[in-house]
């Protein structure tokens, strides 16, 4: 199985979920659990653009 | 008071120091008596004023206290009211400001990740992985390893693909070439077949039968050619019948008329031949 078609498409409202998270854990000073959130909601997008990418048909 | 007031007999009596002292005494007595009167009615209005002044404070005391009371519950139902409405608006507010942080932030991420990382890295990486992908599968399937991947190996392998594209090219034309041939042997065969089989029969039969066979193949027209001639023949005796009949109901002579001999005697306008006249003696 190739790289593209592991990617999954990812949920809008899991990544919101997760910038809330983030909005709670920077409120409450946990700033790890902070990172932690910003790093997956940044890393979600990115594969939204890298699976739309991969849509596209090469040929 | 004066002397001439009193009675006669007392005026001869009293001297006026004697009506004078008297007087005095009745004003002083007088004065005691009005003071013990306003003491003691000052007494009892104090007292009655005190007794007022309790009721009233006890009458004020109760509305005062029907008045607080009323006016804590009026301000404290409003108190509830304003709270309730402000708590709504608080959490209306406070939701709706997390729905447009949440918004923000996401957008501001998807705007840094822009900038960060354009699209079009994204779009040429994703082709160069998928290309990639492909090609590892394309090796797989051809069992093409680095040994082939070599110059000479590659220049081999080009030859040979454009020898084969070559034959390839070749055979095409060749099959093109047989088919034609095949078609025009296939026609050939047809007519020589048709020719030598409809050779016994009349020509509209032939024609007929060379209308209808003369596209086929040499082996239809063998397994159809004598259901063909069979059609033929069975239409025409169909249509003879047709005119037969016809010719029947329009005739004019009944069938079982008495035919008249007519003898006729030819006499010859040649030159008699001995020979044959000596033949019809024999007769």
């Amino acid at each position: 199985m190739s790289e593209e078609q592991k990617l999954k498409p990812t949920d809008e409202g899991s990544t919101k979920a997760k910038i809330v998270k983030f909005i709670d854990a920077l409120s409450d000073e946990n700033y790890a659990q902070a990172n932690k959130y910003l790093q997956s909601a940044v890393e979600d997008k990115l594969t939204d653009r890298i699976r739309k990418a991969a849509e596209k048909p090469l040929f | 008071m004066n002397k001439e007031e009193l009675p006669k007999d007392i005026e001869e009596v009293l001297t006026n120091e004697s009506v004078e002292a008297i007087e005095n005494a009745f004003k002083e007595k007088l004065e005691l008596s009005v003071e013990a009167a306003l003491t003691q009615q000052d007494d009892l209005y104090a007292e009655k004023l005190e007794t007022l002044v309790a009721s009233i404070d006890k009458d004020h005391a109760q509305k005062m206290e029907r008045l607080v009371e009323a006016v804590d519950t009026n301000n404290a139902k409003k108190l509830a009211k304003v709270v309730s409405m402000y708590e709504g608006q608080l959490n209306e507010e406070a939701a709706s400001f997390k729905e447009a942080l949440v918004e923000s932030i996401s957008n501001y991420i998807e705007e840094y990740v822009d900038e960060a990382i354009p699209a079009e890295a994204i779009m040429e990486a994703t082709r160069n992985k998928e290309a990639l992908n492909v090609l590892s599968n394309l090796r797989n399937t051809l069992a093409v390893d680095s040994s082939l991947m070599a110059e000479s190996v590659k220049t081999a392998i080009v030859e040979g693909k454009s020898e084969i594209d070559e034959l390839k090219a070749e055979i095409a034309e060749l099959k093109s070439n047989n088919q034609t041939l095949t078609e025009s042997y296939n026609e050939a065969k047809s007519a020589a077949f048709l020719e030598s089989r409809t050779a016994k029969f009349t020509a509209k039969k032939a024609a007929y039968l060379k209308k209808v066979l003369s596209d086929k193949t040499p082996r239809f027209i063998e397994e159809n050619f004598e259901y063909t001639a069979r059609l033929f023949d069975r239409k025409e005796k169909e249509q003879m019948e047709v005119i037969r009949e016809e010719a029947i109901s329009q005739r004019t002579v009944k069938a079982d008329a008495p035919k008249p001999v007519v003898v006729e005697k030819v006499e010859p306008s040649t030159p008699e031949n001995p020979y044959l006249s000596g033949l019809d003696k024999m007769k």
